[in-house]
């Protein structure tokens, strides 16, 4: 990943690295993640604030300690059949 | 900070037992890093029509509610791409390069927009993409 040097005003900067600290997210992400939604497309959908986060985690590791060995297809056999039956 | 584009089989992953399929090691360290924010996980919204999908019809095999499991996902930092014009259009495009279905085909698309890698443990996917597009096994997943 190439790393480029802009020039922004103090308080500019101030103000993105307000916002990165209250989304959890690094600085270069933030501009990254503005200048493609700049470029077009529709501006992505960053989902679950970080707070939720850890209880995520938590819960799929219940999950997970709760679920049973099963034979069958994996998970990648599954989706490559699934994907191939609907094109 | 690793960034790419997740195979919504490495998400199916996270809810498996130890030694069901390959990666469920490596998908629960995946796991954990989107979790504390250390990785960006991009995915379109596809991914989570695909994911609830899986849970409704295999989940049962496993003991694993559907909608605990859903909405734990939804839960996650991941970082959701709407399925645009611009996004499909490259969908269709990598579809026709690469001889895709248009699903896997879009996770391509998004992983080119993004200039970042797309991160599967589908072995034959990646032996398939290797060398045309950027694509990464989870085995090789820092």
């Amino acid at each position: 990943m190439a790393r480029v040097l802009i020039s922004l005003p103090d308080d500019f900067l101030a103000q993105v690295d307000a916002v990165a600290a209250r989304e959890h997210r690094s600085r270069s992400e933030l501009i990254r993640e503005a200048l493609r939604a700049y470029m077009g497309g529709a501006e992505p959908v960053r989902r679950g604030p970080s707070s939720d986060a850890q209880k995520a985690l938590d819960e799929i590791q219940k999950l997970r300690r709760d679920a049973q060995p099963a034979a069958g297809a994996t998970s990648e056999a599954w989706l490559a059949a699934r994907r191939n039956r609907h094109g | 900070m690793a960034e790419y584009v997740l195979d919504p089989a490495v998400a199916m992953k996270w809810f498996l037992p130890t030694g069901q399929e390959s990666y469920v090691a490596e998908s629960r360290g995946l796991l954990d890093r989107i979790a504390r924010g250390a990785d960006t996980a991009h995915v379109p919204g596809v991914f989570f029509y695909e994911f609830g999908a899986w849970l409704h019809a295999e989940g049962g095999r496993f003991g694993i509610d559907p909608e605990r499991a859903f909405e734990a996902v939804r839960a996650l930092p991941l970082v959701e791409h709407a399925l645009d014009r611009e996004l499909a259009a490259a969908g269709h495009l990598a579809a026709r390069r690469h001889a895709l279905d248009f699903y896997t085909a879009v996770y391509i698309a998004l992983s080119e927009r993004l200039v970042c890698p797309f991160l599967t443990g589908d072995d034959a996917l990646a032996a398939k993409l290797a060398g045309q597009t950027r694509v990464q096994k989870l085995a090789g997943a820092r």
